[in-house]
C-alpha cells in the first residue's frame, strides 16, 4: 500500500512533461499547479467546486483542479491551459469575443476543448451540458457559444472549407 | 464608416492572445519573494459588540508572525465618508465583517491559525431594512456619525442611520398632481447582492527600504487608491506606488479602496515584508462590499392622455453596515430619478441607510439600475390603469434635447434619440403583435419593455491623461491610467490612437499594466466614462505628436508645417505625397546625412477634464452634475409555466443610442454581457438572510449567477446620434446594457402572471405564488 | 487549499483499507474513507473537518467494479460519468446526469454521494426503486444488505465499514419510469424536488429527495399512488398531505412551494405511467 506522509516529492505528468515537485498530500492540484509549478494559467475562482475557473484536463477530461489532490493524480495526464494545442478553438474564442476580462478563459477552454474532444459537433444539449460547468461573468455567454458551435466553423475559420 | 481606418473596424483584442494562452497576469499570478499570507476571521454576527478576541491558541502555530485585531488599527476609512476601521474595532456592524486577521508565512498556517481564534460577542438588536432603521427608536449603527469626515457632496444626518440624503426639488408636485388625470403609488425593493466577478479581490503591499510604498492590487481605482492612501496615512504621495494589472472583472466592485489600507497596515508591521490579503470567494460575496439593496416609493400622476404631470420618489438605498460607495450610488439615483422621460414637477428624496447587511459598493449601473426598477415599474402601472399601451406610454414621455434633467440641465443637441431606441426594440420584439400569448393549458409568453438612461456619476474634476511615445520603427506606445478590466478600453484607445496617426492598429502597443508613478493620472476605471475620456486624451495626445513631429518634418522637407500630414507611417506634403520621411527616420531624432541630428524623441502629451460640471444645490439638487447622457430601451420574452413559475428568458433585446462605435464587437459584448447580468440580478442574486440578518447564501454554490443554456438570444441596436465632443462622438456604453433590464423582466413577468409585481428576484417560487394569488 | 496535513494512503484491498481504517482511528488520526474527494476537500478547506488519515478507495477492485450481465453491480468508486456512459439503465443515467455539473461529475462517486452529508444524495433514489443491495465491508468481512434494511434517512454504516458497491438483480429496464427535479432557479442547484417513478408489474413506486430532509421511499405512500379508484390528482393529493410533516423549508423554497411541486409531479408521472 502506498502511503504518503505530510510532505512528499512526487513526479507529475503535466503537459507531457514530467515534473517533480515536493507537495504535502493535502495540497490540491490547482494549488500545486499555481503556487509550485508556476503554471498560474489555471486559476482559482472559488475553491468550491462552482465556477471551473480551475479546470484542467486529467486524462482528457474535464476535472475542477480545486477538488483535486495533487497526490491523486500521479500515473495520469495533466493538461493545463499552458499545454492546450487546439489553437483553432484558441483563435475561434478570440475571433468570437468568448471572453472579455479572460479570468474564466481558461478554465472554459480546458472544457471546450474537452466538449469537442468528445463530441466533435456536439448538439446545443451537449455544448450546454459541457459548458454549464463553468461560470462566466463577463460575457453573457453569447462569445462563448459563438465559439464553440459550428456557427464559428463555418463562418471565421480562414482553415475552413466546409 | 468607411471614412475611418480603425475606428468603427473589430480590431482583434490586443490582449486577447495571451489571454486564451494562459499568460495574462493578473495580480495572484505574481507572487514576490519572501510575501506573508494572510486568513481573516469574520464576525458571525450580524450586529454586536466584541467582548473579547482570544488569539493566544493561533499566536502558537508555527509560521504565524503576527495576529491583529481592530484595536492595533485605530483609524477610520472611507472613499467619501470615513466610517470603517481596517477591522472591525467594539462592535460588528454586519455578518462577515473581519474582525482579526493572521499573517504566517503560508496560507496554510494562517488560516489554521485563524480558526483558532476565539470571539466572543453581545448580541446587538438588528436593522434588517432601511425602513427598520429608519424608525425613531432604531438603536444607531454609527453612534459617531457626526465626528466621521467626510467630502462636501455627501450629506449624513448624525443621530440616525441616515449615510446621505439628496433632494430633487424640480417644478411645483403639487401643481403636477392635481393637473392628473391618474395618479398611481406603489412600493418597490429587492435585497442586496454581489457583483461575482471572477477574480476575487487581492492586495498586495511591501515597503522598500527607502519608504516606498509599493501595491500591487487587482483594482479599478489606482490613482485613487494612492490619493485615498496618502490622505489616511500621511503618506507623501510619491511614496506611494499602485501597480495594478490587467483585473478579472470589476462591475464597479473593485472601485475605491478595498483591500490595500489592511495590507499596508500589515506590511508595516512586518517590517516591510510584502503582505498578501487574497479573498476567498466566500469572503468576496460577504465580507466585501456588493450591490446595493433598494426600498422605494413612486407617486406617479398622469393625464388621460399619458403625458406624465408630476412624480414624487421616496429611494432607501440599503448600504448595509459602511457607506462606501453606497452614498454616492444614492446621490446619482436621485439625479437621474425621473427615468429617461420629461417631468417638469419632481421631487425626489434618495437616501442612503445604514443596515445590518455586507456593505454596499458601485455596482454596474451605479444607482441607475436601482431606480430604473422602481420608475419603469411604476410607469407600467400607470399605463395598465390608463389603458394605454407600455411602449406608446413611453414614446409618448420620451426625454429629448431641449428638455431638463432632474438637477434641470437642459439636455443638448448631442442627446440621443430615445424615440428610435424603444422603435427597435418594439420592432425586434415583434410587440405589434402582441406582448402575452398561450403556448399551451399552463404555459405563456410574455414580453415585457424598458428605458434608461445613465450619466457618469463623477467628480466635477474628474480627468484622464495619456502618453505617446514612439519606437524607431515608426510605431507608437501608449500610456494611460485605464485599467483594462475585461471591457476592451486597451483595444478602444489603440484604435482611437491609430485613427489619429492614420496607421494600423497593429503599428500601436499599449502598455497594459497601470502603475502610478508612470501612467498618466487618471480618476478611475468606472462610470462607463474610461472611452470617453482616456479616449479624448490619447486625441489629444496624438495631435500634440504630430504638431512634433510635423514641427521636425518642415525644417528637413524645408516647407511650412501646416502644409503636412502625417499617415500611413509617413509625414508628407499634402499636396505631393512624394515628398515624404518615414516616421522611424524621425520619431527619435532626425539624422541629416552629413551626421548632424535635430529633434529628439516624441513624446505626445494628452489631457482631457470634465467639462462644466458644478456641484449641486443640497436643498433641490440644482445644478450640472452629469457628463453626457446614454439613452436606451431594453426588452424581453420570458416562457413561464404558471403550473410553478418556472421560466426561461427566450430574447433580450437593447437598443442604445452610443452616439459612434469605436468597435462594434466589443460594444456588443459589453451590451450583452451586461444585459446577462440584468438577468442575473433580477432573477437570482439576492442574498438571502435569516432573522438575525446571517447571509444564508454566502457561496457560490448558493448565490446564482447566470450559466450558460439560461441565457437568451441577444439583439443589439446602435442608434448613432452623435455625441459631438466624445472620441470620434461615442458616448459611454459599459454599464448601460443592465439597467433596463429589471424593468423588463418584471413587464414580462407581470404580464405572464397577471399582477404587477413589486419585488425582487423572479424566483419561479415568487411568479407562482404571485400567479396562483390572482 | 486545506490548512492542514494528513497522511494521504492507496490501499490495493478491501483489508488493507479496513485495517489501515482502524489502525488509523487507534492512533487518533480522524481517518476517513476517500472516494470523488469533492465533498472531503471542501470540508477539509472550510476546516469543518479535520482528517490526519486520508484512505483513497480508488484502487481497489471491489470498488470499481461495473457489471450488467447477471446481477447487476456498480462499485462505489465509480464516478457518476464512468456509470451514465456504461449502464444500460436508462433511469439510473438520467438521475445520475443531473447531480452536480458534467465537470464534477468526471470525480464524484457513487459511494461519495450515497454517503455525502448533504441531504440530496439523489443516486439513492433509483436504488431505492431497485430494491438495491450495499455491500459493505468491515473488520468482520462482507456483508450484502437491501437498503431497505440499512437505509433510513442515510446508509447506516458501522465503524469502519466500507461501502464497497451496490448491486441489485438483472433489470429489464422499460421506459416506465419518470424522473423530476426542480430547482430554486437555474438547472444547476441543489434540487428543491428530486422524484422517481418506476412502474413494475403494474405497481408505481416512489422515491424522494430534496423535498425532504434526506432521501425517502415510503410504503404507505406507495399504497396511496397505487389506489387505482382515485384519479391521479386525488392521489397526488392524498399523498403530499400524507407527507405534511416532512417537506423543508430554506431559503431555497418553501415547504409550501416543495409540497406544490411534488403534488405536480405526481400527477404528471401518473398521468404517464398509466398511459
Ligand atoms: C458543485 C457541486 C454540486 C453538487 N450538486 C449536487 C447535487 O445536485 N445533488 C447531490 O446529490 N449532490 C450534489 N453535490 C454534492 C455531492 O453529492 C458530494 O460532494 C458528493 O456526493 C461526494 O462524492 P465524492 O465521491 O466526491 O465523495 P467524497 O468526498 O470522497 O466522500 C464523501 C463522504 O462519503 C464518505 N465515503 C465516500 N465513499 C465511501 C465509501 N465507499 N464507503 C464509506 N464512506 C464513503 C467519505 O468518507 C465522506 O465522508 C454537489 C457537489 C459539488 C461539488
Ligand atoms: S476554483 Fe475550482 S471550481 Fe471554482
Ligand atoms: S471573461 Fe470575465 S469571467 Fe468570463
Amino acid at each position: 500500500m502506498k502511503v504518503y506522509n505530510s510532505v512528499q516529492e512526487l513526479t507529475l505528468l503535466i503537459n507531457g512533461e514530467e515534473r517533480t515537485v515536493v507537495v504535502r498530500p493535502s495540497d490540491t492540484l490547482l494549488r500545486t499547479l499555481r503556487e509550485k509549478l508556476g503554471l498560474t494559467g489555471t486559476k482559482i475562482g472559488c475553491e468550491h467546486g462552482d465556477c471551473g475557473a480551475c479546470t484542467v484536463q486529467i486524462n482528457g477530461k474535464p476535472v475542477k483542479s480545486c477538488l483535486v489532490l495533487a497526490v491523486e493524480t500521479v500515473d495520469k495526464e495533466i493538461t493545463t491551459i499552458e499545454g492546450l494545442e487546439n489553437d483553432r478553438l484558441k483563435q475561434s474564442f478570440v475571433h468570437n469575443h468568448g471572453f472579455q476580462c479572460g479570468f474564466c478563459t481558461s478554465g472554459m477552454l480546458m472544457n471546450a476543448d474537452s466538449l469537442l474532444h468528445d463530441h466533435p459537433n456536439p448538439t446545443d444539449e451537449e455544448v450546454t451540458r459541457y459548458l454549464e460547468s463553468n461560470l462566466c461573468r463577463c460575457t453573457g455567454y453569447e462569445g462563448i457559444q459563438m465559439a464553440v458551435t459550428e456557427s464559428f466553423y463555418k463562418k471565421k475559420d480562414p482553415d475552413s472549407h466546409s | 464608416m468607411d471614412e475611418y481606418k480603425a475606428v468603427g473596424k473589430n480590431t482583434e483584442r490586443v490582449e486577447g492572445q495571451d489571454k486564451v494562452n494562459g499568460k495574462i497576469r493578473y495580480t495572484d499570478d505574481l507572487p514576490l519573494p519572501g510575501m506573508l499570507y494572510t486568513a481573516f476571521v469574520r464576525s458571525s454576527h450580524a450586529h454586536a459588540k466584541i467582548l473579547s478576541i482570544d488569539h493566544r491558541e493561533a499566536e502558537k502555530i508555527e509560521g504565524v508572525t503576527g495576529v491583529f485585531t481592530g484595536e492595533d488599527f485605530p483609524y477610520l476609512i472611507g472613499l467619501y465618508l470615513g466610517d470603517k476601521p481596517p477591522l472591525a474595532r467594539e462592535k460588528v456592524r454586519y455578518f462577515g465583517e473581519p474582525v482579526a486577521v493572521v499573517v504566517a508565512h503560508t496560507e496554510a498556517a494562517a488560516r489554521y491559525a485563524a480558526k483558532l481564534i476565539n470571539v466572543t460577542y453581545e448580541p446587538l438588536k438588528v436593522l434588517a431594512s432601511p425602513e427598520e432603521a429608519l424608525k425613531p427608536d432604531a438603536p444607531l449603527i454609527h453612534e459617531n456619525l457626526s465626528a466621521y469626515n467626510h467630502i462636501d457632496a455627501i450629506l449624513p444626518e448624525p443621530g440616525t442611520n441616515i449615510g446621505n440624503r439628496t433632494r430633487i426639488r424640480k417644478g411645483d408636485i403639487q401643481a403636477g398632481f392635481k393637473a392628473a388625470d391618474v395618479i398611481i403609488e406603489e412600493s418597490f425593493s429587492f435585497p442586496p447582492g454581489d457583483h461575482v466577478f471572477m477574480e476575487d479581490r487581492i492586495a498586495i503591499a511591501e515597503i522598500l527600504s527607502d519608504g516606498q510604498v509599493v501595491i500591487r492590487s487587482s483594482t479599478q481605482s489606482p490613482f485613487g487608491v494612492q490619493n485615498l492612501m496618502s490622505s489616511f496615512f500621511q503618506i507623501p504621495q510619491r511614496k506611494i506606488t499602485v501597480i495594478t494589472p490587467p483585473v478579472g472583472g470589476g462591475f464597479g466592485g473593485k472601485a475605491g479602496i478595498q483591500l490595500e489600507p489592511l495590507a499596508f497596515l500589515l506590511s508595516r508591521e512586518m517590517g516591510g515584508r510584502p503582505v498578501r490579503i487574497a479573498l476567498t470567494r466566500e469572503e468576496d460575496l460577504v465580507s466585501a462590499p456588493g450591490a446595493a439593496g433598494l426600498h422605494a416609493r413612486v407617486k406617479l400622476g398622469a393625464k388621460k392622455t399619458g403625458e406624465f404631470t408630476a412624480a414624487e420618489i421616496l429611494f432607501l438605498f440599503d448600504s448595509g453596515g459602511y457607506a462606501d460607495y453606497a452614498v454616492n450610488v444614492s446621490r446619482a439615483a436621485a439625479f437621474a430619478s425621473s427615468g429617461p422621460y420629461k417631468l417638469d414637477n419632481l421631487q425626489t428624496d434618495s437616501l442612503s441607510v445604514y443596515t445590518n447587511h455586507p456593505f454596499a459598493t458601485a455596482y454596474r449601473g451605479f444607482g441607475h439600475i436601482e431606480l430604473s426598477f422602481a420608475v419603469e415599474r411604476a410607469v407600467d402601472i400607470l399605463s395598465e390603469k390608463l389603458g394605454i399601451d407600455p411602449v406608446t406610454i413611453r414614446l409618448k414621455n420620451s426625454i429629448q434635447a431641449g428638455e431638463t434633467t432632474p438637477t434641470q440641465n437642459v439636455l443638448d443637441n448631442s442627446t440621443g434619440n430615445l424615440k428610435e431606441c424603444i422603435h427597435t426594440v418594439a420592432q425586434r420584439l415583434n410587440w405589434n403583435n402582441g406582448s402575452l400569448r398561450k403556448i399551451s393549458s399552463t404555459v405563456v409568453r410574455a414580453k415585457g419593455i424598458a428605458c434608461f438612461w445613465k450619466a457618469p456619476a463623477i467628480p466635477t474634476n474628474t480627468q484622464a491623461g495619456a502618453i505617446i511615445t514612439f519606437n524607431n520603427d515608426g510605431s507608437v506606445n501608449l500610456a494611460t491610467g485605464a485599467v483594462e478590466i475585461g471591457q476592451g478600453i486597451l483595444t478602444g484607445l489603440a484604435q482611437i490612437a491609430a485613427e489619429s496617426f492614420g496607421m494600423d492598429p497593429e503599428m500601436v502597443h499599449v502598455v497594459r499594466d497601470v502603475i502610478t508613478d508612470r501612467s498618466p493620472n487618471d480618476w478611475t476605471t468606472a462610470a462607463s466614462r474610461t472611452l470617453f475620456m482616456a479616449g479624448r486624451a490619447v486625441l489629444n495626445a496624438a495631435e500634440d505628436a504630430i504638431q512634433q513631429i510635423k514641427s521636425i518634418a518642415s525644417a528637413v522637407l524645408a516647407c511650412p508645417p501646416e502644409d503636412l500630414e502625417v499617415a500611413d507611417g509617413k509625414v508628407f506634403l499634402r499636396d505631393e505625397k512624394d515628398t515624404m520621411l518615414p516616421l522611424s527616420s524621425m520619431v527619435n531624432g532626425y539624422t541629416y546625412p552629413n551626421g548632424t541630428a535635430i529633434g529628439g524623441p516624441i513624446i505626445g502629451r494628452g489631457k482631457y477634464i470634465a467639462r462644466h460640471l458644478t456641484h449641486v444645490d443640497p436643498l433641490t439638487g440644482k445644478g450640472r452634475p452629469a457628463l453626457e447622457w446614454t439613452l436606451g430601451a431594453e426588452g424581453v420574452e420570458v416562457e413561464v409555466d404558471l403550473k410553478d413559475g418556472s421560466f426561461k428568458v427566450l430574447q433580450a433585446s437593447c437598443a442604445m443610442d452610443v452616439g459612434n462605435v469605436i468597435n462594434p464587437d466589443l460594444a456588443r459584448g459589453q451590451v450583452v454581457g451586461a444585459m446577462a447580468m440584468g438577468i442575473g440580478y433580477s432573477t437570482t442574486e439576492a442574498f438571502e438572510f435569516d432573522t438575525s440578518q446571517k447571509v444564508l447564501n454566502g457561496t457560490l454554490r448558493d448565490f446564482k449567477i447566470l450559466r450558460y443554456g439560461e441565457h437568451p438570444v441577444y439583439t443589439v441596436d446602435f442608434i448613432r446620434t452623435p455625441q459631438k465632443d466624445g472620441p470620434y462622438n461615442a458616448r459611454g456604453l459599459g454599464e448601460q446594457g443592465i439597467i433596463g433590464m429589471p424593468g423588463a423582466l418584471a413587464s414580462a413577468f407581470s404580464r405572464a402572471v397577471g399582477k404587477q409585481l413589486t419585488k425582487m428576484p423572479f424566483t419561479p417560487e415568487y411568479l407562482w405564488k404571485q400567479g396562483a394569488a390572482v | 487549499m486545506i490548512p492542514f496535513d494528513f497522511t494521504y494512503s492507496v490501499p490495493e484491498s478491501v483489508e488493507e483499507a479496513v485495517s489501515s481504517w482502524f489502525s488509523s482511528e487507534q492512533r487518533g488520526e480522524n481517518p476517513v474513507y476517500y472516494s470523488g474527494g469533492t465533498e472531503i476537500i471542501t470540508l477539509c478547506r472550510e476546516q469543518k473537518i479535520e482528517p490526519h488519515a486520508v484512505i483513497d478507495i480508488k484502487h481497489i477492485p471491489e470498488c470499481l467494479k461495473i457489471n450488467e450481465t447477471e446481477d447487476y453491480y456498480y462499485g462505489a468508486a465509480l464516478t457518476l460519468n464512468t456509470i451514465t456512459e456504461k449502464t444500460s439503465l436508462s433511469l439510473f443515467s438520467a438521475v445520475l446526469s443531473r447531480i452536480a455539473d458534467n465537470t464534477i461529475r468526471n470525480k464524484l462517486t457513487l459511494g461519495g454521494n450515497i454517503m455525502g452529508r448533504l441531504p440530496y444524495r439523489e443516486a439513492v433514489l433509483p436504488l431505492l426503486l431497485f430494491d438495491a443491495h450495499a455491500v459493505i465491508a468491515g473488520k468482520e468481512g462482507i456483508r450484502s444488505q437491501p437498503l431497505s434494511v440499512v437505509f433510513d434517512k442515510r446508509l447506516l454504516l458501522g465503524k469502519g465499514e466500507l461501502l464497497l458497491g451496490i448491486t441489485f438483480p438483472a433489470k429489464t429496464d422499460a421506459a416506465h419510469w419518470v424522473f423530476t427535479r426542480k430547482e430554486k432557479n437555474g438547472r444547476i442547484d441543489y434540487p428543491i424536488l428530486s422524484v422517481c417513478f418506476i412502474k413494475e408489474n403494474d405497481s408505481i413506486k416512489m422515491a424522494v429527495s430534496g423535498a425532504f430532509a434526506y432521501p425517502l421511499r415510503n410504503p404507505e405512500a406507495e399504497n396511496i399512488l397505487n389506489r387505482q379508484t382515485l384519479s391521479p390528482l386525488q392521489r397526488a393529493e392524498k399523498v403530499t398531505d400524507y407527507f405534511a410533516d416532512y417537506y423543508k423549508t430554506d431559503f431555497r423554497s418553501s415547504a409550501a412551494y416543495r409540497k406544490h411541486l411534488l403534488k405536480g409531479a405526481i400527477t404528471e408521472a401518473l398521468e404517464k405511467l398509466e398511459d
